[in-house]
This record gives C-alpha cells, sequence and structure tokens, in this order.
C-alpha cells in the first residue's frame, strides 16, 4: 500500500525526464500511472465489498505513538477510484492542453506529486499523517494553480488558496492535537472506539469547531468558499481535478471520515446542517451571474459541496448514502463538463458562455461528452445524477425541519440544472456565436476523458444496483457505527420527490432559456459582493500589512536610542512588577534607615549627582569627559568607605585611563550638536530617571535581603593557617583571591595597550577610513508608505 | 588524562590560534585560507562526534561535559563547517581581513562550545561575551564600511546593554542564594520561585541569553545587523550562533526554573512577543536578510515555547528545533549567498525567475522557507508539531493557537518570497546563475536531509530525548 501511495512523488521526480523522451506520447505514457493504481485499487473492490476494512500499519514515529497507517474501507476506495480514475484521463487531457508549454515536466511532476498527496490523504488512519498529506495536497495545488505564472491574477490566486487552506490546515492541526489530549491517539481506528470519551469531553465543543474550520476552507464552505472560484487561474486540467473532482472534497471526506468519531450529536448536526445549506444556497446563488464557463463551474460546485456537508451534517443512514452517491456522480459530470470548458476555450479563446454557441456541429464528438455531463447535471433519468438527486430530496425530506429544508435542495437542484446546461448545452446549440477561429475537435486525447466520463454516469445510472453494492453500501457503512441494512434504492412510484425531481428540471430549463435576461437583472445586485467574505479576506491582508508597517515603523526605526529605550522600558517595567508583588514598605526602605548615613556619605552622594547632571547637561565634550570622571571617582571612594580598597584602586585606575582615552577619542571628533528635539529629551529623561529610580529601590531591597557574609572572619582566621601571612590584605590580594588580582592587573594592562594603540594611531592622521563613518540616515526599515 | 574531555574545544581553539598566527604574520591568501578552514572544520566534526560520549564535571564543578552538551558541540561543529563551505570568496571582506574572519570564526565557535558546557554562571557570562565580541568585530569587518560599522555599534551597544542586566541578575541571584553554581542554585532554589527577587534575579540573568537568541525585547538589533553585515557573516549568526542561545537558556532554565509558575508567565509574554512582532514586522520587508532576521526573530519565540514548558519532552522539542533551525536557515542563506553573487545585499524581486536561472537554488530555498513555515513533511513542520504538542500537553492551548496564528502570518511572507523565485518573471535579461558542482550536490543534499528528517525524525528525537536527560 505505502508504494501505491509513495510511487506517485517518485514518478513526480522523474516526469520532467519522461516528457522530454515521450514527446507526443507523454499524455498515453503518463496515464499508465494512475490506471495501473486504479486497477490495483480496484482489485480490493471484492473484499471491500464482503465488508472488511483492510489496514497497512507501518512503523514512523513509534514512540510517539504514531504510525504511518493507512487503512483501506468502503470511503477510502470510493475516493481512491476516484482520484485514480479521474487523474487518468486529466493525464490525458493535459499533454494535449498544454501542448509545447516549456515547463511540461514540471507540471506533470507536480501533478503526480499532488495525486500520490491526494491517495495518502484519503488513505492514511492515522491524524498525523493525515495532515501531512493534507498540506500536501495545498503545496502541490499552489505550484499547479501559480502555472500558468506569467499572469498577475494566476499569481495571487494560488496565493489566495494557499493562504485559505493553509489556515484551516492549521485549525486542523490544532484540532488534531486536542483529540490526541482528549482520546489519547492519533490512530482513527482506536479514536472511533474512544468516541464516547470525545463527545463528552470538555475540548468536543473547540475540536468541532477547529475540524469544521478546516474542512470548511478545504471544501470552499461558507464564508471560505471564494477561494475557489479565483483558483479558474489554473489550468483547466488543474481545475478539473482539484476543483472538482478531488481535492475540494477533501473536506467533505474529512467529515465523513470523522463523523463516527465526532458526529451524531446535537452540536455536530447545528453546525453542519446550517453550514451546507448557507453553503449550498450561496454556490447556487452566485453561479447564475458568472458568464465565464469556469467560474460558473466553480460555483455550481461550491454549491455542490454545501450539500454533501449538508448530507454528512444528518448523519442518517439515508443522507450518508444520498452524500455517497452525490459526490461520485458529481465528481463525474463536473470532471467532464471542465474537461469540455476547458476544449472549448482552447479551440475558441474564449470561455465567456454568452460569446459561444453553433458549436455543436464542429465539434460533435465534444458535444456529445458534454450532453452526457449536462443531463447528468440537470438531474435526468436514467443518469447518476438523477439518482443522486433523488436521493438528496428524499434525506431533506425525511429528515430535519424539512419545510426549509427541501426548498433550499430544490432550489440549488434549479441551478444545477438550468447553469450546467449552460455550460454543457448552450456552447453548442446556441444560435449566436462570437468567436474567431475555426473550432474542430481536439486530439483524441482531450475528448475521451468527457465522453468516458459521461458514459460512465450514464451506465452507473442505468446499472445502480451493483454500483450500490459495490462502493456506495461499503462507504456508508465507514461513516456509520451501527450500519444497519442499506437499501438499494429502487423506484418507488410517483411521490414527492419525483414530484420536486420534476419541478427543478423544469425550473432548470426556464432557467436556460430565460438565462441571458435573467443575469442582467440579477448583475444589478453585483454590489453586494463588496460586503463578502472574499472582501473580508482583501481587507484582512491590507489591515494586517498596514498593522505591520506601523508597527515595524516603530519599533523598528533603525535608531540605536529607541531600541534602548525598548529594552529599559521592558526591564523597568519587569522590576517595577516585581517589586510590587514584594509588598515592600517605603518607609521601612528609606525612612527607617536614613538615620544610618554619615555626613561625609550624603556629601560624596551630592557631588555624584551633580557630576551626573553636568555630564548629561554639558554643551561640550571636555567638560562632559571630566564630568564623567568625577562619577567614576566618587563611586570608587565608596568602594573605599565600604572596605573595598583592590576594587576602588582599580576603578581609580580604570577611571583615569578611561578619561584619558575618551579624551583621544573625543577630541577628534566635531563638537557636540543637538540632534533631539525638547519632547525627545524629555522622553529619554523619563526612562532615565525611572530606570534609575527603580534600580535604586531594587538594590536598597536587595541589601535588605541579603545576609553578613562571614568572609572577614575566615580570612582574618585562616590567613595565618591556611597561607602563612600575617598581612591580612597582602595574603587576600596575593594569596586567597590572586586570580582576581592577576585579572586586575590584565585589565590594567590592556587599558594601557588600547591607549597606547590610539596614540600611535593619531600620529599618523592621513590613514582615516574612506568614506563617512556613518553614512547619514540610520538604517532602519525603509518601509515605504 | 582524558585528552577527549576538552578535545573539540582545544581543537578549535588551536584552528583559531592558527589563523591569528596567518593574520600576524600578514600574508593572507584567500585560497589556501579557505582550504586550510574546510580541512581543519572538517576534522574538528569527526573529532566533535568522536567527543560525542565524554562525560565529566571539571574545574570545581564550573564546567561540564555530558551528552547535552557534546550534542550542541556536534551540531556547532557541521554548523561552522557548513558556513565554511560558502565562505569560498567572501567579497564583502577585505582580502587582508580574510584570514582575521576564519580566526573569528573559529574564535566565536569555541566560546560557544564552552557557552553549552557552561555550569556556573559567570563561565555562562564569559563565553557569552566572548562569543559576542567575535560577533561584534565579524559584523564591522564588512567592506562597505559605513554599513558594517553602524550595524556593529548597534549590535555592541544592545548586546553590553543586556549584558549589564544579566550581570545584574546574576548578583541578585547570588545575594539571594550565596552561589552561582547551576547544580548549587538548582537545590538553592528550590521552593523559592515564588519570591519576586529570585523571579527577577532569573529574568534579568535570562536577558544575555535572550539577546543572544534575539528574543523580544533584544530582538532589536537583528534587522539592522543581519542587514548589515556580509552574506556570509549574517548566515554565521543566524544558522550558528542562535545554537548556542538556545543550549544555554535549555540549561539555565532547567536548572533554576522548576516550580517558577511566574518565569512561565514572563517567558509566554517574550514567546508572544517575539513571535508576533517578528513576523509582522518580516511582512512589510522586501531585504531577503532583513526578512529572514525577523523571521529569526519569530523562530526564537517558538523556541520559547519549548523552554517554557519546564518538561522534558518540551525540552527535547527545543533540542530538536534547535537541528532543524540549522539545517534551513543555512539553506536559506546559502541561496542569498549564491544569488547575490557579489556580495550585495538581495532584495526580493532579484529572486525573480530563479527557477530558470538555478533549478538547484530554487528548489533549496523552497523547501527551507516551506519548512521555515512548518509546512509538512519538512523538519520545520516536526520540529513545529514537537514544541507545539509539548506544549499542549503542559495546557497552554491559547499559547498554541497563537503560535498557529503566526505561523500562518509567516506562512504568508515566506510565499511572497517563493512567488518571487517561482512565478516571477525578471526584468531584463538575467543570465542563468553558476552554481559550482559540491554547491549543488550541498544544496540537494540539503533538500534531501530537510525532507528526511521531516519524514522520519525519529533517530534525532532519540538523540535529543537522550541529551535533555541529563539535564537537571
Amino acid at each position: 500500500m505505502i508504494v501505491a501511495v509513495v510511487v506517485g512523488f517518485v514518478l513526480g521526480l522523474l516526469a520532467p525526464l519522461v516528457v522530454r523522451v515521450a514527446r507526443n506520447g507523454t499524455g498515453w505514457i503518463t496515464g499508465l500511472v494512475p490506471i495501473g493504481l486504479f486497477a490495483y485499487f480496484a482489485s480490493f473492490l471484492n473484499r471491500i465489498q464482503a465488508g472488511e476494512t483492510l489496514f497497512f500499519p507501518y512503523p514512523w514515529l513509534s514512540p510517539l505513538g504514531i504510525g504511518l497507517s493507512f487503512r483501506l474501507d468502503g470511503l477510502s476506495l470510493l475516493f481512491a477510484l476516484l482520484i485514480t480514475g479521474i487523474g487518468t484521463f486529466v493525464c490525458l487531457y493535459s499533454a494535449g492542453y498544454l501542448a509545447g508549454h516549456p515547463d511540461l515536466g514540471k507540471f506533470y511532476g507536480a501533478l503526480f506529486a499532488f495525486m500520490a498527496s491526494m491517495l495518502g490523504l484519503v488513505l492514511s488512519d492515522n491524524l498525523v499523517a493525515l495532515f501531512v498529506f493534507w498540506e500536501l495536497t495545498s503545496v502541490t495545488s499552489y505550484l499547479l494553480i501559480g502555472f500558468d505564472s506569467e499572469r498577475e491574477a494566476a499569481r495571487r490566486a494560488a496565493l489566495q488558496a494557499l493562504l485559505v487552506t493553509g489556515a484551516g490546515g492549521l485549525a486542523l492541526l490544532a484540532a488534531f492535537v486536542l483529540m490526541q489530549q482528549a482520546a489519547g491517539s492519533f490512530e482513527i481506528a482506536i479514536l472511533v472506539e474512544r468516541s464516547p470519551d470525545l463527545r463528552t469531553s470538555p475540548l468536543y465543543a473547540a475540536i468541532i469547531f477547529l475540524v469544521l474550520t478546516g474542512a470548511a476552507t478545504k471544501s470552499a464552505q461558507f464564508p471560505f468558499h471564494f477561494w475557489l472560484p479565483n483558483a479558474m487561474e489554473a489550468p483547466t486540467p488543474v481545475s478539473t481535478y482539484l476543483h472538482a473532482a478531488t481535492m475540494v472534497k477533501g473536506g467533505v471526506y474529512l467529515l465523513a471520515r470523522l463523523s463516527p468519531v465526532l458526529g451524531g450529536t446535537d452540536l455536530w448536526r447545528d453546525w453542519l446542517i446550517p453550514l451546507g445549506t448557507v453553503t449550498m444556497l450561496t454556490g447556487a446563488w452566485l453561479s447564475l451571474v458568472q458568464v465565464d464557463l469556469k467560474r460558473i463551474l466553480a460555483h455550481t460546485t461550491v454549491g455542490a459541496l454545501g450539500a454533501c456537508v449538508l448530507l454528512i451534517g444528518m448523519g442518517t443512514q439515508g443522507s450518508l448514502q444520498a452524500c455517497m452517491v452525490f459526490l461520485l456522480a458529481h465528481g463525474l459530470y463536473k470532471g467532464s463538463l471542465f474537461l469540455v470548458a476547458g476544449i472549448v476555450d482552447h479551440e475558441t479563446g474564449t470561455r465567456n458562455a454568452a460569446d459561444l454557441g453553433r458549436l455543436g456541429r464542429a465539434m460533435p464528438l465534444t458535444c456529445i461528452g458534454a450532453l452526457l455531463a449536462a443531463l447528468s447535471s440537470a438531474g435526468v433519468y436514467p443518469f447518476l445524477g438523477f439518482l443522486g438527486k433523488e436521493l438528496l430530496y428524499e434525506s431533506t425530506l425525511v429528515g430535519f425541519t424539512p419545510v426549509l429544508l427541501a426548498p433550499c435542495a430544490v432550489a440549488a437542484g434549479i441551478a444545477f440544472a438550468g447553469m450546467g446546461a449552460v455550460v454543457g448545452v448552450r456552447p453548442f446549440f446556441s444560435a449566436q456565436g462570437r468567436f474567431s477561429g475555426q473550432p474542430h475537435d481536439p486530439s483524441p486525447g482531450m475528448w475521451v476523458g468527457p465522453v468516458l466520463l459521461g458514459m460512465v454516469g450514464l451506465l452507473f445510472g442505468l446499472f445502480h444496483g451493483p454500483l450500490h453494492s459495490a462502493l456506495i453500501t461499503p462507504a456508508v457503512r465507514s461513516c456509520i457505527l451501527q450500519a444497519g441494512d442499506i437499501p438499494t434504492p429502487s423506484w418507488h412510484g410517483l411521490d414527492v420527490k419525483l414530484a420536486l425531481s420534476a419541478l427543478s428540471l423544469l425550473m432548470g430549463g426556464a432557467l436556460y432559456w430565460k438565462w441571458s435576461a435573467l443575469r442582467g437583472r440579477l448583475c444589478r445586485w453585483r454590489n453586494v459582493g463588496r460586503y463578502g467574505p472574499a472582501a473580508g479576506y482583501d481587507h484582512a491582508l491590507c489591515l494586517l500589512e498596514a498593522f505591520a508597517r506601523r508597527q515595524t515603523r516603530f519599533f523598528q526605526s533603525g535608531r540605536l536610542n529607541v531600541y534602548l529605550i525598548i529594552v529599559i522600558c521592558t526591564a523597568v517595567a519587569l522590576l517595577a512588577c516585581a517589586l510590587v508583588r514584594d509588598n515592600i514598605s517605603f518607609s521601612d526602605l528609606v525612612l527607617q534607615r536614613w538615620a544610618d548615613v554619615k555626613t561625609y556619605e550624603a556629601v560624596i552622594a551630592a557631588i555624584l549627582l551633580t557630576a551626573t547632571v553636568v555630564t548629561v547637561r554639558a554643551q561640550s565634550m571636555l567638560v562632559a569627559v571630566v564630568a564623567l570622571g568625577v562619577v567614576g571617582y566618587c563611586v570608587a571612594v565608596v568602594y573605599l568607605l565600604f572596605s573595598a580598597p583592590d576594587v576602588a584602586m582599580t576603578q581609580f585606575a580604570i577611571e583615569t585611563l578611561s578619561v584619558i582615552l575618551l579624551m583621544v577619542v573625543l577630541l577628534r571628533l566635531p563638537r557636540l550638536r543637538t540632534f533631539s528635539t525638547s519632547r525627545q529629551r524629555l522622553r529619554d529623561a523619563l526612562v532615565a530617571v525611572s530606570a534609575g529610580l527603580i534600580t535604586t529601590l531594587l538594590v536598597l531591597v536587595v541589601t535588605t535581603q541579603a545576609r553578613n557574609p562571614k568572609l572577614a572572619d575566615f580570612y582574618a582566621r585562616n590567613s595565618l593557617v591556611l597561607a602563612k601571612g600575617r598581612n591580612v590584605v597582602n595574603v587576600i590580594l596575593v594569596d586567597f583571591r590572586g586570580f582576581d588580582t592577576l585579572g586586575e592587573i590584565t585589565v590594567l594592562a590592556v587599558a594601557a595597550i588600547g591607549v597606547y594603540s590610539l596614540v600611535k594611531l593619531g600620529s599618523h592622521r592621513d590613514r582615516i577610513p574612506e568614506g563617512p563613518p556613518f553614512g547619514g540616515e540610520a538604517r532602519g526599515d525603509d518601509v515605504s508608505p | 588524562m582524558r585528552w577527549m574531555l576538552l578535545g573539540p574545544e582545544v581543537y578549535t581553539f588551536l584552528a583559531a590560534l592558527g589563523f591569528l598566527g596567518i593574520s600576524l604574520a600578514g600574508r593572507p591568501n584567500s585560497g589556501r585560507d579557505h582550504l586550510a578552514a574546510l580541512c581543519l572544520s572538517g576534522v574538528g566534526v569527526l573529532l566533535a562526534a568522536s567527543a560525542l560520549s565524554e562525560d565529566a564535571i571539571l574545574f570545581s564543578e564550573v564546567y561540564r561535559v555530558d551528552l547535552f552538551s557534546q550534542v550542541f558541540k556536534l551540531l556547532l561543529s557541521v554548523g561552522l563547517f557548513l558556513i565554511v563551505c560558502i565562505c569560498g570568496e567572501v567579497r564583502e571582506i577585505r582580502e587582508e581581513n580574510r584570514s582575521d574572519f576564519f580566526a573569528l570564526i573559529f574564535f566565536c565557535t569555541l566560546a560557544m562550545m564552552l557557552l553549552v558546557s557552561g555550569n556556573h554562571l559567570l563561565t555562562l557570562y564569559l563565553s557569552l561575551e566572548l562569543s559576542s565580541y567575535s560577533l561584534y568585530v565579524l559584523v564591522s569587518l564588512r567592506r562597505a564600511r559605513d554599513m558594517g560599522v553602524e550595524a556593529g555599534i548597534k549590535f555592541f551597544l544592545v548586546g553590553i546593554f543586556a549584558s549589564a542586566l544579566m550581570l545584574f541578575g546574576m548578583a541578585v541571584l547570588y545575594a539571594m542564594t550565596r552561589t552561582m553554581n547551576l547544580n548549587a542554585l538548582n537545590g538553592a532554589l528550590h521552593g523559592m520561585m515564588g519570591q519576586p527577587l529570585v523571579l527577577l534575579g532569573v529574568v534579568l540573568t535570562l536577558s544575555g541569553f535572550l539577546f543572544k537568541l534575539a528574543c523580544f525585547p533584544f530582538h532589536l538589533w537583528v534587522p539592522d545587523v543581519y542587514q548589515g553585515a556580509a552574506n556570509e557573516v549574517t548566515a554565521y549568526l543566524a544558522a550558528v550562533s542562535k545554537l548556542a542561545g538556545m543550549a544555554a537558556i535549555l540549561r539555565f532554565v532547567a536548572s533554576v526554573g522548576q516550580g517558577g509558575a511566574d518565569l512561565v508567565q514572563v517567558l509566554l509574554v517574550f514567546s508572544v512577543a517575539s513571535m508576533t512582532l517578528g513576523n509582522l514586522a518580516a511582512i512589510t520587508q522586501q531585504d531577503l536578510k532583513r526578512l529572514l532576521g525577523y523571521s529569526t526573530v519569530a523562530h526564537a519565540g517558538y523556541v520559547l515555547i519549548g523552554v517554557l514548558t519546564l518538561s522534558a519532552s518540551g525540552y527535547a522539542s527545543v533540542v530538536f528545533y534547535a537541528l532543524a533551525l540549522l539545517v534551513m536557515k543555512f539553506t536559506a542563506f546559502l541561496v542569498v549567498v549564491k544569488v547575490a553573487g557579489n556580495g550585495t545585499n538581495l532584495h526580493i524581486n532579484q529572486l525573480a525567475g530563479l527557477h530558470r536561472r538555478s533549478p538547484v537554488l530554487a528548489m533549496a530555498l523552497m523547501v527551507s522557507l516551506f519548512s521555515l513555515a512548518g509546512i509538512p513533511p519538512t523538519v520545520g513542520f516536526t520540529g513545529k508539531f514537537l514544541i507545539f504538542v509539548a506544549a499542549m500537553e503542559k495546557g497552554h492551548f491559547a499559547l498554541v493557537l497563537i503560535a498557529m496564528a503566526n505561523v500562518l502570518i509567516s506562512l504568508y511572507y515566506y510565499l511572497l518570497v517563493i512567488k518571487a523565485a517561482y512565478l516571477l518573471e525578471p526584468e531584463g535579461e538575467t543570465g542563468p546563475i553558476a552554481v559550482s558542482a559540491p554547491t549543488k550536490v550541498l544544496a540537494t543534499a540539503l533538500v534531501g536531509a530537510m525532507v528526511l528528517a521531516g519524514f522520519y525524525p525519529y533517530p534525532f528525537m532519540e538523540i535529543a530525548q537522550a541529551a535533555v536527560g541529563v539535564l537537571p
């Protein structure tokens, strides 16, 4: 089984080679891969029909409880056959459609990779593996949608599709992780057993919401439906494969797959039924105003996917059966119609339904395929589409709130019938046609797809008994825990659903005849789209970019002082939080210990403060440096007063050296100038003062907490015993803390070398590096407004 | 005497000294120097690999050689080797400074090796400073002096500021516990994490590591420095120097953080701020190096998620992520260095048509960016997945959701870059990019590594788990 999944990826890498070798036979050679896989999966039909579920576990991330396990049951098989079957025709078709394209090899590579990911998605029995394949379908579809990259619209659509489905993918990942938290496993088979735990878990609502978001983005459900019509920028074979037959059904597949795990609750129904209904109506409604053949098809696809979600949401045996039949019928006729639309576009150079007509005689074979598909789409007896529609109506009639749902379903049915005819009938039989060129039937590779798919739709409709026992019943069984006998739908005589069918067919016909006039009227409502989710997406991106620009301009101005202010403010905020939480009383800290302060200490503190102010306010470099030196000397005196003579010595030395150093450097620089406004200086002062205050408080707190070290005693007692020296200070300097002293000496030496090299550098002034040291403006984010 | 105990460190030190000698002798020869660096760093990888199983605690317990440190030393050596691979012609650094350049990156790697073994706050501080100082100089070496020096000064000032805060934090910690040894701190802080001052000491001490990791609020230097430094230096900064920061923060937090609910809150804020600010800022970027800089900031946020779980699985996910970051960041910068053949900065639009000009580089760029964005089945996805699962186990549900929203934002700007490379057509004629055979092999190998390690991460996860097993 793993070979069946991986073979697509491997062949995807080899595809460019095949294309180069095969040239004209490309379509037929590449088509061998999906047809071979189709045969492989078809060989399981008997065992699946007997009610078996096959598991193919492969070790993967065993310690995390994640295996690369595949399962093959009715649902997986139905999808796998759909993927490989339609894949075959798409392979054949693409060779003609994209003949002579320089990147045909890459195209086939991406197509095979996509097929393999799609197969992996419907075969995985592990949620993590499923997610991996789910995202892989998004990525490969990105490459496929953007294939005609010359056009900006194609690039935009590719980005939009991947962003929307990517967002859904992340929601899905979150849902899967939550499911693992709630039920302790990523394996679907185990989750099915533990579904009672999941349904009662407090995380259940969150899981449902996230799973729905994931499925809705992939299957273009409201309000994420907008990416699908935009993705029609893709080459037609891609639209056929991804946007009609397989990828967009991924979300439906996921919901069906998880319905035994999560489904059957009120919450499930309350979310899915409205979601599906709204999407169904939105798709049907929006399809009416389109003129582009592919966009019409895209919108009806949205509607059909909505119907599937609605049926899964009901969750009864009958509705799931309806879902599977409808899904299969839709895959067949919609795939065919897309291929036809591509042929028409290819031959006439236009996809505008209003401009097309009289093609029936010029391209008879294509016309046959189109007719077959349009009839199935309209739900004419005995096509499979008829059966699908019957079952859909039946489910809405017996299920929940039929008063609401049945009219909705009929409305959608009317749109599917009418718009199917606009795509499949009108271009061939309409009286007027405005296009250039001499259209004729394309090469066999291209017309064989629509014709055969249409025939299959007819055959399945005629002989639906075997179809049911072989495919549909096992698929329904894998979506439902306790499945009873699933009856094969049969002729019930004249009843309500047949009447509804007839009604929708009639109204659909009326829609077809009056389409031009109706569209004109409906177009006036177009502006409503300005407030739709597509506009929401654009707005969200604009807002995000605007916000990003603003915050970047604020944080990343390229100005060092702003950077430091941000750092200081964060530190101050942290310190303040800590101090507030410590509940310190300021009177303890400041007032009570005030008495300890000696007069000379106060004098030194005053000098220190004055010198600091002078440093900051100084107009000339010289004054500032000298004042800074005073600050340093005062600190050294403080060390001295608190019996740390060695540190004080070092400080004196360092201070002297650094003043000299600063002199040497700074005197070569221009005079101080004021760059900042007074407001900026006020801000800086505030930041500096608050940082100083907070630090002071912190030091006070720390000193109250610190216990008195007993080091002095230790030195006094041990200097003779351990170091054989009577002068304690000497012993400390050269023995106990010998390495410290060495370090201090080293620091002095290094500082001296620094001064020396600076002085030496100053003696040959001509060796100044070329260019100004600082090139004008600060280098921050050059964010254009 | 077990020489292998300090084998990688001593070896790197000697190699650095060698380049220093060449520089002092004043006979630079870039071809010879590069070959020597290549051989030396290659042998260094072998040496680090053979020292993997060493285990000891040295020098009055300030220096610890254990599986954790040795794994990171191996990663550092591999990173050094990879960087040296793309330093054949460092156009943006003057001829006479080339051997300095090699000396400095060897010194910096040495410092980071010391850092990952540090078991005492002062050891950590000193090695952090040593590596930072090498980097300050490396950044300033750029031929376009105004850019290099400006970036260097910004880097330096923010850096010393972070160091000052770190020292202050260490002083507070010392005042509270009377020790700076990590093992002793682990014991001494037991039950004390509730005290605001202890928390303060820990958080302030963290600031040094956060600076190294390019985490909020010490991330502001990143874009300016990435833009200002030579491409190869930026690659080293992004791919290799982050590793040591991750190791140090892991060891420190694992030692002092147990039971620190408040610490988790603080880290949570830093994590969310880092990824959000980083990702948002990246959206508006046109300079590829700046964009990757912001993505580094965002990734620091993801790394912090793993750290703040305070659990073995979280730490292990961080170690795995370190490996992932090394490979994906390096691959992205490999493309930057090769496409910007003359060493200038790269504008996103300059990538247009890359898939025709050099399919291998375009492929490498795409896979590395998808990996950075966390798209399966790349190593970046696996790393993020492990981190998110570890965080979920600890109940950080909201944090994971925020992180996922961030992943989505990041997907947007990575896609803009991929779009430029794959879908945009270049304006005017641009010839194919000359890519040498070894570079092609390297790029292909890296792509293979990213996908393989993403799809079959088990061996690496096992190493990561074993490595964090030695942490307290």
